[in-house]
């Protein structure tokens, strides 16, 4: 019941937002963002850490078809929950220093994607899923292309038609598999999981089941739509596909492709993560040419998410829990990162790199925060990104030596580019555009402190995360043995 | 119903084949006219040319069909051909007194 | 049967209607007519029947797919206001009556259990139609539309004609069971090649009249020239009956020769599909967009025909309702923004028309999104489960054999979503005209409605689902 309450109290807010006015609007937003929050804490401490799937319910939605509205939590989905839950807040109180036209549109659809999002990450039954994995792409799509920037509408548009045509793939598979579970067919999730398929029907399912994910996060060479996407929308929409989108994709392949399809993950596998090691590879060096900084950062999220993919695709506990961790912990700081971006773009009307230098002499506050959250994505140890990063690169490493070696990389040329950038905006000599820079008001404070104690939480005690996922990820990776 | 083969039947002055031919003949005239003629009423003419051929089969095999459901189903076609000539020359009418002309290739104001 | 009775003398009555020369009365008549006719069908449900001499047949799904006709035609019929140009010199009561009429052939290409009473369904259907296209009487191209329909249509017609008469020579009945035994019962001399030759006759009949490609050529100009409601009526009340048709016949009489036919079907799938999505995209106005798009739709329901599983049938039905409820949907939207600019006294039916239309009216804009939502088969809406059924007949019948078709219908799929969101952009995120446009109360209650339904189907399937 709880869980169900968590994927409707959005919507139900959006809805009552929609017919609101004025000032009133972003509070309420705030309110219902908040409240959910509340209640995905209380289920994290309620939680028991094991792996079974828990707060569930079922219900038949189209009883002749056995397909049924059947939702629930596991370790897996409760870290994804929380994550959203905890950036959706965050990113309607970033809203607040800017009045965007038609506000109370702008937070029913943030509010609606959020019910969309929480429903992937709880679904059991794999239309379910489905369907709320379009359904997160609607509003995300008018958000970036109602309030987004001068070519908002074509590069928005290949975003979604980019997107709907890996996830019409994944319909394909789902309704191949459907046809495949005994009886008079289901698509429970784990009547999937039981299937016993041959590893020529693996094959085929493995690429139309992985490519969906595949341009959701996006991996090398499906990523084509996503600098572009990142920069033209506005910030609240770059966070939510950076934050916690693009996490539908690393999650669809930890509960869709790895359990479903795990001979095709044994004979494609290293061919998929071959191409995640390349796009971390060649996201940094792009990132590393960027000047503009909202640019710049959406390259490392392509290759930070490359990491990711590549972990998940390697098979090992450390590797998926790695990748696990890596989700929270890169929602937290790309969000951050996008949100002093964004700062720094409403004081100076830049975002170029060669523009702008030494903000740091009016602003110690931006600084502080600026520099904890890139030496959280830099993954320095005792932060966030030092967890994820390691774990994630044993299990490559485990997997195969070279490819492990390659991905290390990662952690050399994120310090490469991040620091550049932190030292190209925030240091050096003045320019005109950076003189009368403001420090943070207390909004900005208020998003920043949290993400930044997180960043220090997560990297002090990645146990209480860590712990919570792992019976979950090693009744998978049983699963897949057999 | 018994199953029957009217192609192999020989019980009849002039042969099955004859008339199928005579059909397939008058068919194929009138398909060519449709495809070829570019004056609307020409065209008309071919499209009933078909329907004739159509016709002439179906009284022809209704000979070996006891029911004569061919011949029953022939005076269907007569009549509807003749309720589809009564719109077809108030259409071509229309378009003669709109276009002054029944061209099918000067009737052309959509690609325009 | 009482549906098909009462629907002719309803056509009638209307004639005499127009002596009042009140358009007060006659659309209200008209809906109450169609309405009438829907409740009578409804009281067969759960029987058999065969009526003279096994020339008709009611049954389930015979009312289902008369049920999806009506219900068509009632929300085409409810959103008619003017007829032509020039409003004295036309005669709505006639146009009423002979949609109705049309309505009686649509319903006889349903029911039909002989030959005979599927070729003057279809003669019924299509001759009213002609008329019904060259309505607009003033306007050149309503006249060059009228003409082009009725010399492809009767050729089409001749085709088929020719066919029935060569599958008759072949098994010396016009009735479905009886052609079904000849060809599946297996002739000591083997199936006579005269019956290959009919069935492919028959078979370029129907798909003409359906609008798949190859046969599509008439389509976009003929939907593009036609006034704008009868484009919506043809392009939903003719697919849903041909498709109706052409599954009863090919499963019935035809099974037999499967193999002969899914070949040339899926062909013809894969084609349609290619072309009507393909041209689509190059469309400048949404008239003819919304024409291709039909086309493409044929495809996809002729996948489900090709599959041929028990399934097959509900797929269809399921289809069909989403398609016309959005297709109507579209229409609609479209009569009411093409007239508020005219150019050149002709409606604009550019996507420019459609420019800032969320602001001009937002019920519009909204309705019209929907439905292009559910034509492009995104989840929520009815046209998703209508795809998911369609594809899922193809799935079951076996990837070897719809491998092919399934991965061109996915991708032709996202080819539809590229032109059914320019619309949708052009109506949201560009901006034009800031003149509202008002709308009538009724013309009102049937966008909500439509829209209604199809998120409701959109949402819970099952409901119809179970009916079908």
């Amino acid at each position: 019941m709880l869980t169900l309450i968590l994927i409707l109290l959005p919507l139900v807010a959006g809805l009552v937002v929609l017919g609101l006015q004025g000032r009133v609007i972003k509070r309420v937003a705030l309110l219902a963002a908040l409240i959910e929050l509340a209640l995905a804490v209380y289920i994290f401490y309620a939680f028991r850490p094991d792996a079974s799937s828990q707060f569930s319910l079922r219900y038949d939605w189209i009883g002749s078809l056995g397909i049924s509205f059947s939702i629930g939590i596991d370790g897996i989905s409760l870290l994804l929950v929380v994550l959203s839950t905890l950036l959706v807040p965050l990113i309607i109180l970033s809203t607040f220093n800017h009045s965007y036209r038609n506000p109370s549109v702008f937070y029913a659809l943030i509010l609606a994607m959020q019910s969309a999002l929480v429903g992937v990450f709880t679904a059991k039954d794999a239309f379910l899923f489905y369907l709320f994995f379009e359904a997160a792409l609607i509003p995300v799509y008018f958000i970036a292309a109602l309030w987004g920037g001068e070519n908002r509408i074509r590069v928005t548009f290949k975003f979604f038609i980019y997107t709907f045509f890996g996830s019409i793939f994944m319909f394909l598979g789902l309704v191949y598999l459907y046809f495949q579970t005994p009886g008079g067919h289901t698509s429970d999730l784990a009547a999937f999981y039981a299937l016993q398929l041959s590893a020529e029907q693996q094959n085929y399912l493995f690429w139309a089941l992985f490519v969906a994910f595949a341009i959701k996060m996006p991996v090398f060479p499906f990523h084509t739509w996503q600098p572009d996407t990142y920069v033209e929308s506005p910030t609240p929409a770059t966070m939510l596909l950076a934050g916690i989108m693009l996490k539908m994709g690393t999650y669809g392949l930890i509960r869709i492709v790895l359990p479903i399809v795990p001979l095709g993950v044994e004979r494609w596998g290293t061919t998929a993560l071959v191409l995640s090691v390349i796009g971390i590879v060649y996201g940094s060096i792009i990132a590393i040419q960027q000047r503009d900084m909202k640019r710049l950062i959406a390259y490392s999220s392509f290759a930070h998410v490359g990491l990711m993919a590549a972990g998940i695709l390697s098979q090992t506990l450390d590797g998926l829990q790695g990748s696990l961790i890596q989700m929270l912990t890169h929602g937290i700081n790309v969000v951050g990162l996008f949100f002093i971006v964004d700062i720094i773009f409403s004081r100076t009307n830049s975002r170029e790199l060669d523009r702008l230098g030494g903000i740091t002499q009016n602003t110690p506050n931006l600084t502080v925060y600026f520099i904890i959250l890139m030496l959280g994505s830099v993954a320095l140890p005792l932060t966030n990104g030092f967890v994820g990063e390691f774990l994630l690169l044993r299990g490559v490493y485990e997997y195969n030596t070279w490819l492990g070696a390659v991905a290390g990389l990662t952690i050399i040329l994120s310090a490469v580019y991040l620091l550049r950038m932190v030292q190209k905006s925030m240091f050096g000599v003045r320019t005109a555009l950076t003189e009368h820079v403001t420090d943070l008001n207390l909004s900005e404070k208020l998003v920043l402190l949290p993400l930044a104690i997180m960043v220090f939480a997560i990297g002090l005690n990645p146990n209480a995360f860590l712990r919570l996922t792992e019976p979950a990820v090693a009744q998978l990776l049983q699963s897949m043995v057999k | 119903m018994p199953v029957f083969y009217p192609l192999l039947a020989v019980n009849s002055a002039i042969p099955l084949s004859y008339f199928v031919l005579a059909s397939a003949a008058l068919f194929s005239i009138g398909l060519g006219v449709v495809v070829v003629k570019r004056n609307a009423i020409v065209v008309l003419m071919g499209v009933e040319l078909m329907l004739n051929a159509a016709n002439l089969n179906l009284v022809a095999f209704s000979r070996y069909d006891p029911d004569l459901k061919g011949q029953m189903f022939g005076l269907f076609v007569i009549v509807v051909a003749a309720a589809e000539a009564v719109v077809a020359l108030a259409i071509v009418l229309l378009v003669y007194r709109r276009f002054q002309t029944v061209d099918l290739d000067e009737v052309n104001e959509m690609k325009r | 049967m009482l549906s098909i009775i009462s629907l002719s003398l309803f056509g009638i009555l209307n004639l005499f209607l127009g002596f009042l020369k009140s358009r007060r009365v006659l659309l209200p008549a008209t809906l109450l007519f169609i309405a009438l006719a829907f409740a009578a069908n409804l009281l067969d449900w759960n029987h058999q029947y065969v009526y003279f001499r096994d020339m008709l047949r009611t049954n389930n799904l015979f009312i289902n797919f008369s049920s999806i006709i009506l219900l068509t035609t009632f929300l085409t019929v409810a959103i008619s206001r003017s007829f032509g140009t020039d409003e004295e010199h036309t005669h709505p009561a006639e146009y009423y009556a002979i949609m109705l009429f049309s309505v009686v052939g649509a319903l006889m290409m349903v029911g039909f259990e002989n030959l005979i009473m599927l070729f003057i369904g279809l003669e019924i259907l299509s001759v009213s139609l002609y008329v019904l296209t060259g309505s607009d009487k003033r306007s050149l191209r309503s006249n060059e539309a009228a003409l082009k329909y009725f010399l492809m249509g009767s050729f089409a017609t001749g085709i088929f004609l020719f066919g029935i008469a060569l599958v008759y020579g072949a098994t010396g009945s016009f009735n479905l069971s009886a052609i079904g035994s000849y060809v599946s019962g297996g002739p000591t001399t083997g199936i006579s090649p005269l019956l290959y030759v009919g069935l492919l006759f028959i078979l370029a009949g129907m798909l003409f009249k359906v609008s798949a490609a190859p046969f599509h050529f008439w389509t976009p100009d003929v939907y593009d020239g036609a006034p704008t409601l009868f484009t919506a009526f043809m392009s939903t009340v003719v697919k849903t009956a041909g498709f109706a048709a052409l599954y009863r016949l090919l499963t019935v009489s035809f099974t037999g020769v499967y193999g002969l036919w899914w070949q040339v079907l899926t062909g013809v799938t894969v084609l349609t599909l290619l072309v009507g999505n393909i041209t689509a995209v190059y469309q400048s106005s949404v008239k003819r967009m919304l024409a291709y798009s039909s086309v493409s739709h044929a495809g996809y329901l002729l996948i489900a025909v090709a599959a041929k599983t028990p399934q097959s049938p509900s797929a269809i039905l399921f289809y069909s309702l989403a398609y016309s409820i959005a297709t109507i949907t579209g229409f609609a939207v479209l009569i009411l923004v093409a007239e508020q600019k005219p150019i050149e006294g002709r409606p604009d039916e550019r996507y420019e028309a459609f420019n800032g239309l969320a602001k001009r009216n937002p019920l519009l804009a909204f309705s019209l999104a929907v439905s292009m939502v559910s034509l492009a088969g995104i989840p929520l809406t009815a046209g998703f489960w209508g795809k998911f059924f369609v594809f899922s007949t193809a799935v079951d019948r076996g990837m070897t054999n719809m491998g092919m078709v399934l991965v061109v219908a996915v991708l032709m799929s996202v080819v539809g979503v590229y032109y059914y969101f320019r619309v949708i952009i052009a109506s949201y995120l560009k901006t034009g005209d800031s003149e509202p446009i008002g709308i009538r109360p009724l013309y009102r209650f049937i966008l909500v409605l439509t829209t209604a339904l199809t998120i409701g189907l959109g949402l819970f399937p099952d409901v119809v689902r179970q009916l079908f």
